[in-house]
């Protein structure tokens, strides 16, 4: 009985809490002060009372959850995200959890007064998972006692009470027309019954394949000694190890395989068939004007940023590239975790930065995991890392341009734009330099290279500095060692896995 | 005297003769309701969960009291706008931290309530030795001199509420003064208000500017930008203005209060679900008198209220 599970999981959610914070000295939450405190264990008080569902207290429960999640919710502005108390965060994804329960209470309710049965309409489900996503991506569900782990466990217990209230829909994993209104913006997307994508894969379309020029060798993968002997024993001692790209290391991985990530239908199967929440870039580069980012469904990145074809009786919207880059989606969407290995390449101990020691990081103790999810025409400009990287391409094609860090002088690094650090991007823009792209429009207020009479000086200059590229393809592992500077080019749709060491 | 307040009362802070039942979670007030009457009533101070007002019989408080009001000094010169607490938690304040001696201290400024009460000063600012009003809003604060100059300084990354450059000379940490506040038509900034992301200036001839803004969040004013901005309300002259976390108040010479922004908490005193610009408050039923001063908290508004028939 999933339902009866999910319904316990909140009403032990909701007494923990209140334990915890009524003990406020010990609270985790005691920063947060004694009156969000007390307002969070008061609210978690009347949920245990209210399985019996009081229409009207479980208003202002959820009123007051509301002003604890916008009240918590502007701290993360307050503060830079690695200054950001864990309280502030604690507070958020507590207050998310009970916000779960009252939804779930109220869905209980409205189906069965006695609550054996969850009614689960379109509405219901897309407010629920939405619920948890915005703790998970903007609080990164913080909190020792139940955080990701009680967040993962409703997730399954609802995805269970979700497919056996569907038993017709379960197997075929399609979206329905209604799944429509979950768009996260409150868009009004049209419907999504096209995406039923049986068994098809994602386009291959590649509207334009910028040359190789100097290329990277390819080889296939180095055991963990030939590879940690590889970055020890440089050809040059100043520089470190070189780019090198392994053409077979993830060939086993089921993503690739059993698991086929090429397939829409698949992704969507995990991820609540499309409902999940997923921050995307929107905008063709982050160093561009109007660029930004929102938090759109999964389905809503499928069917109108990453591949319209999935949906062709669509007439193609005039959209901006979408990109879901640089993101913890295997951490968000554990169920694809399991698709991928971590290689054990990122267990050995790379060398420090050539140049500057002072972008090293203290050492991680787990390699860090980021997915890069995007249509054609994709752009991460020209930037650095501090740390070792393996970018791993799971579907399409993507071109990749590295500049050693001994050219660092010559990568006329950014300053601090609006109070934000950007010394480790670029102000070149290597696809108008090379005549793939126009220049984007640049805000004023930066110095610009290309409208200082000194356009062809800027082009010649850097022309002149060596680099290596390549395009991967579908099973392709690119090394890229700390510091080196890289500029990265959505060809075709895409999906990268990155997994920074050190 | 009378204070009437709409808005937020989930730590029943709009409840200062304790009658609340314990056993109900408290609602908030969605239009302005008289709340205390005294001989004295000083302009409040609302903070989230607990209103401080200065009466005839001392200081009354109602709601939760916030860490940093066990602190008598500190709650002293908050009332007193000569200290003020940003939303990250930065204390500035004018004077000793202990006493309420102000000659030759220069403004410092505190990284958390505990480093206020062990005197910790993370900065000094020597260029900032007098000053009639200190605010804060959510990352940073303004203050203004006896001569009516403005001066600002913050979390670099919202720029648009320092009001002015910022460069390698005029940090955004540091006190730089807002040099487009001077020289205004209607003379010299007389107060000024702060939260959230946004600050006003109000004049000697009662005009009221604004700027500020956060470029993720939208504003609940229109014409918010990095450079003060008159706040046109029907061509009413301005007496007195507020500022929440995401709304304001205004009252007019005429004696009418404004309220626009967020209306979640009821804050605006008025029935309306959504964000509203600005809207004529209807004046609480049995009101009999003179509108003198309009507060904020973070989530609800006050008004203050000379009787008639004391006048006469």
């Amino acid at each position: 009985m999933a339902c009866q599970q999910l319904l316990q999981l909140g009403r032990d959610a909701a007494h923990h809490i209140r334990e915890e914070c009524d003990d406020l000295q010990t609270s985790s939450l005691l920063g947060c002060g004694p009156a969000l405190v007390s307002l969070l264990s008061r609210q978690a008080s009347v949920l245990m009372r209210l399985d019996s569902a009081d229409a009207s207290s479980g208003d202002l429960v959820m009123k007051r959850l509301e002003d604890i999640l916008s009240i918590s919710y502007s701290k993360f502005y307050c503060f830079l995200f690695k200054d950001l108390p864990v309280h502030w965060r604690q507070l958020y994804t507590d207050a998310s959890i009970l916000k779960f329960h009252v939804l779930l209470l109220r869905a209980a309710t409205a189906a069965d007064p006695g609550q054996s049965t969850i009614l689960l309409d379109e509405a219901v489900i897309s407010e629920l998972v939405r619920t948890l996503d915005l703790a998970l991506i903007l609080a990164g569900a913080a909190g020792e006692q139940r955080g990701r782990l009680w967040i993962g466990r409703a997730l399954d217990l609802l995805r269970d009470v979700w497919t056996s209230a569907q038993p017709e829909q379960a197997g075929d994993l399609r979206i329905s027309a209604k799944t429509a209104k979950i768009d996260a913006k409150g868009d009004d997307p049209s419907p999504l019954e096209d995406l039923r994508f049986s068994a098809i894969s994602f386009s291959d379309f590649q509207p334009f394949t910028p040359p190789v020029k100097s290329p990277i060798p390819r080889c296939p993968a180095l055991s963990v000694e030939a590879f940690q002997a590889y970055m020890d024993s440089p050809t040059d001692l100043t520089l470190g190890p070189e780019p090198l790209i392994f053409t077979d290391l993830v060939d086993e991985w089921p993503a690739r395989t059993t698991h086929p990530w090429h397939n829409p239908s698949y992704l969507l199967s995990k991820t609540f068939g499309g409902h999940r929440l997923v921050p995307v870039e929107i905008g063709r580069s982050y160093v561009d004007e109007g660029w930004g980012q929102k938090l759109i469904t999964f389905g809503t990145l499928l069917r109108d940023y990453i591949d319209p074809s999935l949906s062709p009786d669509q007439a193609p919207a005039e959209r901006q590239i979408g990109y879901l880059a640089q993101h913890p989606l295997l951490s968000q969407l554990p169920a694809l975790r399991d698709d991928i290995r971590v290689p054990d390449l990122c267990y050995t101990s790379p060398p420090p930065h050539p140049t500057d020691p002072g972008k090293d990081q203290p050492e991680v103790d787990e390699p860090m995991l980021n997915a890069w999810f995007g249509p054609p025409g994709t752009i991460t400009p020209l930037h650095n890392d501090p740390y070792h990287n393996l970018l791993v391409q799971v579907v399409g094609s993507k071109y990749v341009r590295l500049y050693s860090p001994l050219h660092t002088e010559q990568m006329q690094a950014r300053g601090k734009e609006d109070g934000v650090e950007m010394g480790n991007t670029s102000s070149l823009d290597v696809g108008a330099l090379e005549g793939w792209d126009q220049p984007a429009d640049q805000d004023q207020q930066q110095p610009n290279p290309y409208k200082q009479g000194s356009e062809e000086r800027v082009r010649q200059a850097f022309k002149d500095v060596p680099f290596v590229d390549c395009i991967l393809h579908p099973g392709d592992t690119l090394y890229i060692p700390i510091g080196w500077w890289h500029y990265v080019r959505g060809l075709s749709v895409s999906f990268s896995v990155s997994f920074w060491w050190n | 005297m009378e204070l009437y307040a709409t808005g937020n009362n989930a730590w029943n802070q709009l409840d200062f003769d304790g009658v609340a039942d314990a056993s109900t979670e408290p609602t908030d007030f969605t239009s302005f309701q008289l709340v205390l009457e005294d001989a004295v009533i000083d302009r409040p101070h609302a903070s989230l969960a607990c209103t401080l007002v200065n009466t005839s019989n001392g200081i009354r408080t109602a709601g939760v009291p916030e860490v940093w009001m066990q602190s008598p000094s500190l709650k002293d010169k908050v009332l007193g706008s000569s200290a003020a607490i940003a939303g990250n938690g930065s204390i500035a304040g004018w004077g000793n931290p202990r006493t309420s001696i102000y000659d030759g201290e220069a403004v410092k400024q505190y990284r958390s309530e505990s480093h206020f009460q062990e005197g910790k000063n993370q900065a000094t600012f020597t260029s900032l030795r007098h000053v009639s009003q200190l605010v804060a809003y959510e990352t940073g604060f303004a203050a203004l001199s006896p001569t009516g100059q403005v001066w600002t300084w913050g979390d670099e990354r919202y720029e648009a509420c320092l009001c002015r450059e910022v460069s390698d000379d005029s940090p955004a940490e540091e006190p730089g003064a807002v040099a487009e506040l001077e020289d205004l038509p209607t003379g010299k900034v007389k107060k000024l208000a702060a939260a959230g992301y946004l600050l006003m200036a109000l004049t000697e001839g009662n005009d009221l500017y604004a700027w500020g803004g956060h470029p993720g969040l939208p504003g609940f004013l229109d014409d918010i930008s990095a450079s003060p901005s008159p706040v046109v309300i029907e061509d009413h002259d301005v007496a007195d203005c507020a500022v929440g976390q995401s709304h304001s108040a205004v009252l007019t010479l005429s004696g009418e209060v404004y309220t626009a922004g967020a209306n979640a908490n009821g804050q605006l005193g008025i029935t309306t679900e959504a964000d509203s610009p600005w809207s004529k408050v209807p004046l609480p039923p049995g009101l009999d008198g003179t509108i003198v001063s309009v507060a904020c908290g973070p989530r609800n508004s006050f008004m203050t209220v000379q009787k008639r028939h004391l006048h006469t």
